[in-house]
């Protein structure tokens, strides 16, 4: 698909170069970027840089892991037992997780795109695995240490 | 409704559809719930110019609607939503207010699918933490939305070429 399309767009880029020229340069017509557009840019990665600093700064070591399904508490586990997990839905779908050293990583799922599966391993205060279809979240929280049970199966 | 119309409404359909087909063969890497290609914007955007806002808006709904049912499921299909009426809802805003040329259009159409599409997974699983993917989805949609936006302007300009789309 790749080479198709850059193919294709050198082709268009030989083809009409200065055509592409005036197309930037002509308001009137179809535009294809101005000052605005580029403002927006520097705006909205200037958004997410705020963002991302905020995200950095406030960055805390998790203790416990807390598993809902559909909004609900289903388990709080330590984030400091190494354990092997497995979340059971009602209609026979399954979310089966790990922690270890402190991490938590979605290894099986029995969802259709196994996004959750992808997702990176969390370890930091609010850092969430999420799998959208079985509506299974994992959240690492800052929680108490002393009030854990632990339903390892 | 002529059948000049028509004819555009399916090809439009058509091209949407199979454009959503090969995003969905080729997952992309990252991993975070609400990052999409968005290559089916490509039409929808170029619909925005060449034949208005309210075409623009029922080809966007009908492509959601046919690949919900035929890659997706209906439970993905809620997402699609949002996402799809968000990012038509802000790029219509933004083409109106002139204020903004193709690309700059584009990328709000980009970021705002990806928004609509985390705000719809808050509610789904009730959990407000979600708004820390927030700075990946600006990001990517800024990159995917000036791709989307260069290409659709090209085409736009060339369908200007032959007619107006809508006449």
């Amino acid at each position: 698909m790749q080479n198709a399309g850059t193919s294709c767009f050198s082709l268009t880029f030989a083809d009409d170069n200065i055509k592409i020229y005036l197309l930037i340069i002509d308001q009137q017509e179809v535009t294809m970027i101005r000052k605005n557009d580029i403002i927006l840019i520097a705006a909205i990665l200037l958004i997410s840089a705020g963002i991302f600093a905020y995200i950095f700064l406030s960055k805390k070591e998790g203790s416990e892991l807390v598993i809902t399904v559909d909004g609900k508490v289903y388990d709080t586990l330590d984030l400091n037992k190494d354990t092997t997990y497995t979340v059971k839905g009602k209609d026979g779908s399954y979310n089966t997780f790990q922690i270890k050293n402190g991490y938590a990583d979605m290894i099986d799922a029995s969802c259709p795109d196994l996004l959750c599966v992808k997702q990176k391993d969390i370890h930091y205060n609010h850092e969430t695995i999420v799998c959208l279809p079985n509506k299974v979240v994992l959240e690492v929280i800052n929680g108490d240490k002393n009030e854990v049970d632990m339903i390892a199966n | 409704m002529k059948s000049k119309k028509i004819a555009t409404y399916g090809l439009l359909v058509a091209l949407a559809f199979i454009l959503s087909y090969i995003e969905s063969l080729f997952p992309l890497a990252v991993a975070i719930p609400g990052i999409k290609m968005g290559l089916a914007n490509l039409v929808v955007i170029t619909a925005l110019y060449s034949m208005g806002v309210r075409d623009a808006f029922v080809l966007s709904i009908i492509r959601i609607i046919l690949v919900g049912f035929t890659f997706g499921s209906p439970s993905t299909m809620i997402f699609s939503i949002a996402g799809g009426l968000l990012s038509w809802l802000l790029m219509t805003i933004f083409m109106k207010s002139k204020f903004f040329s193709f690309v700059g259009v584009s990328i709000i159409g980009g970021i705002s699918h990806n928004i609509g599409q985390i705000i719809m997974a808050i509610f789904v699983v009730e959990n407000l933490n979600l708004v820390y993917y927030l700075p990946f989805l600006l990001i990517s949609g800024i990159l995917t939305g000036a791709v989307i936006g260069i290409l659709g302007a090209m085409i736009v300009k060339r369908l200007k070429k032959f007619d107006n789309l809508n006449s």
